[in-house]
């Protein structure tokens, strides 16, 4: 029986898509994003990138000028789900912001209302002596800003909450917000010559290559098998199977099982190509270098096969409990939500993040920080999706039994208890 | 067709076959300003919401036009009715249009109050993409008989789309969020028209009448 649902699945038009996107994602972002080895950094160089770290000297100025800057433009730009949206404060909320400004520059309401000389930065058009316009960098000109010395970094901190909360969260001084935006440093020549040999002699090239892999397909796999799961479950409905099944004498729980095993089992098969696609790849560009060739099998089974069980098994849940139509919006709602809401590509993976993300081949220790919610994250997935095959085989057994037939299952019939 | 006929499948197909779908779409646009704002919003910021999200109402509302006769009894059934299948499937895409210009109007109306600056030129570019990614799944939902390989696709193309941008010329749903000519919207249409035809045209094909 597990063959014949492997063969199920595997001649089924979703199961082709499915291939489709699995290897169009690993050609389109992960081979396209590594096509070049990773380049030593050379001591002459005059830009490194950039590094996060919070100094409270550089961090505390250039947050408070950020926000005077924005108080002053009259709108604050926020990215409370990952979006932009540009947020206009109310009378009263420009008032409370005014006074913890006050609190954080001394500067008064007046002072900071009666500035007219206020130049935002960036690009605009300038006009010189013989009346060309050209377009050029304007400097910032703000009210110039004294911190005072009694306002200590953790009431800065707390300060910068409050306004981020009377904007409305997403904002450049929340929690997140303070990180992303002011904690960076450029790298000196030192740092970005840890960083790589790091990646090279630490984690022997491949670890750092895993977390990008798995973060490209992760994306796809969370939500690509309940489209495969969804079509073969509903199949028997469509050619008039289920009575003859329904027959058999194999138990609910163990055609389930079997069914959800094929599944995933030819689920995996194309990802586990693109794993070794991926080996070959990145061993090929680093060859003066020793490559660890389990890193990426073995980071790709911890990080992607839960992906695959949870979107398998919900896709099979919902389509017994009630359509396929319903599976595809709950899986791709929760899927879209994780995604959209991923506003750092690194170090952000919590207990119930769906979607794992860490979208680079450095700042390991973001990932560090983040690995008891990760171990904790994978295991809670894949017992939730056996638990959800389980609850599919209850359903099952139901139906089976004619004793319940799903619900809204067509209509009139919903909920009705059958007389068997 | 007469009248009463023409009414009679219009109650029966909105009573079994449209209500989940639609509340699915509604389900969507309640969950637009849960995502994005949809206050305060420059003319192109305004275009985010219905561009990225809104537009799987037309996915949610199209891409089941073929689903009831995916079942065989049904499909015998059905086409052993007076009435051509492929009739009674375009029925179901006129009312859909209809259903989906009052999601996207709704939500362009939400977004005025709110005092976002939308235009009438945001309810026509909203509801071109939303069509546009609808009529996307109802071809392939109707290419292959399967309307889980119809969502599928409208998940690849939104996919495609966010990827490949502009390059996509009028076939990109997000044309007004990237800040292109209105006139693509024009174009976006007549994609999801000729589209939409090629669906129907597949069915044909595939039932043979």
């Amino acid at each position: 029986m597990f063959f014949k649902e492997c063969k199920k699945a595997v001649f089924s038009i979703t199961f082709l898509l499915y291939v489709f996107v699995v290897f169009a994602m690993y050609t389109s972002q992960f081979d396209s994003d590594t096509s070049v080895p990773e380049p030593a950094p050379s001591a002459s160089s005059e830009d490194y990138g950039y590094t996060d770290k919070l100094i409270p000297e550089t961090l505390m100025p250039n947050a408070i000028n950020g926000l005077v800057d924005e108080y002053l433009s009259g709108d604050f730009i926020t990215y409370p789900m990952g979006f932009y949206k540009r947020v206009v404060l109310t009378e009263k909320k420009k008032t409370a912001l005014t006074e913890i400004i006050t609190e954080l520059t001394g500067l008064t309401a007046e002072e900071l209302d009666g500035f007219d000389d206020y130049v935002p930065e960036g690009f605009g058009y300038v006009t010189d002596e013989n009346g060309e316009i050209s377009i050029t960098h304007q400097e910032r000109v703000i009210p110039e800003i004294t911190i005072p010395e009694s306002l200590t970094y953790e009431r800065f901190r707390e300060l910068m909450n409050e306004a981020d909360k009377i904007i409305g969260g997403g904002s450049y001084y929340g929690e997140r917000g303070i990180s992303r935006y002011y904690s960076r440093v450029p790298k000196t020549y030192e740092d970005a010559l840890a960083d790589y040999n790091h990646i090279i002699y630490d984690e022997k090239v491949t670890g750092a290559y895993a977390r990008l892999f798995c973060d490209y397909a992760g994306i796809d796999l969370a939500v690509m098998p309940v489209f495969v799961a969804a079509a073969l479950v509903s199949l028997d409905r469509k050619s008039r199977m289920s009575d003859l099944i329904y027959s058999r004498k194999i138990s609910s729980l163990r055609l389930v099982f079997t069914r959800f095993a094929a599944l995933v089992t030819v689920m995996l098969i194309p990802a586990a190509v693109t794993v070794v696609m991926a080996n070959i790849s990145v061993s090929s560009r680093y060859p003066n270098f020793t490559v660890d060739l389990l890193a990426i099998p073995k980071l790709a089974a911890v990080w992607l096969i839960p992906n695959v069980l949870l979107a398998a098994a919900m896709g099979m849940f919902v389509t017994e409990l009630s359509s396929p139509i319903l599976a595809v919006f709950v899986q791709g709602a929760w899927w879209m939500k994780s995604v959209m809401s991923a506003d750092n590509l690194t170090g952000e993976i919590a207990p119930f993040t769906l979607v794992c993300r860490h979208n680079s081949l450095y700042k390991y220790e973001a990932f560090e920080n983040t690995l008891p919610q990760f171990i904790f994250n994978r295991t809670f997935f894949t017992v939730l999706s056996l638990v959800l095959v389980g609850l599919t085989a209850v359903i099952y057994e139901l139906k089976r039994r004619g004793i319940w037939n799903g619900l809204f299952s067509s209509g009139k019939n919903s909920f009705r208890k059958s007389s068997v | 067709m007469d009248f009463s006929r023409r009414a009679k499948i219009v109650s029966v197909n909105l009573r079994y076959n449209f209500l989940p779908h639609f509340a699915i779409a509604c389900v969507i646009a309640l969950a637009v300003p849960t995502i994005f704002s949809i206050s305060s919003l420059t003319e192109r910021g305004a275009a985010q919401p219905l561009e990225y999200l809104l537009s799987f109402a037309g996915a949610f509302l199209f891409t089941p036009v073929f689903y009831p006769e995916q079942n065989k009894n049904v499909r015998d059934l059905i086409r052993s009715k007076r009435t051509g299948y492929l009739s009674v499937c375009f029925v179901r895409v006129v009312y859909s249009a209809i259903a989906l210009a009052v999601v996207v109007g709704a939500m362009v109306l939400a977004m005025k109050l709110c005092e976002s600056a939308v235009t009438l030129r945001h309810f026509a570019g909203g509801y071109a993409s939303a069509l546009l990614l609808g009529s996307v799944g109802l071809f392939f939902a109707g290419a292959s008989g399967n309307v889980t390989a119809g969502y599928m696709a409208t998940v690849i193309y939104y996919l495609a789309s966010y990827a490949m941008k502009d390059k996509l010329g009028a076939a990109c749903i997000f044309s007004m969020t990237l800040g292109m000519d209105f006139s693509y919207k024009y174009g976006s249409l007549a994609v999801a028209a000729l589209v939409t035809a090629a669906g129907f045209f597949s069915v044909h094909i595939k039932s043979g009448r």
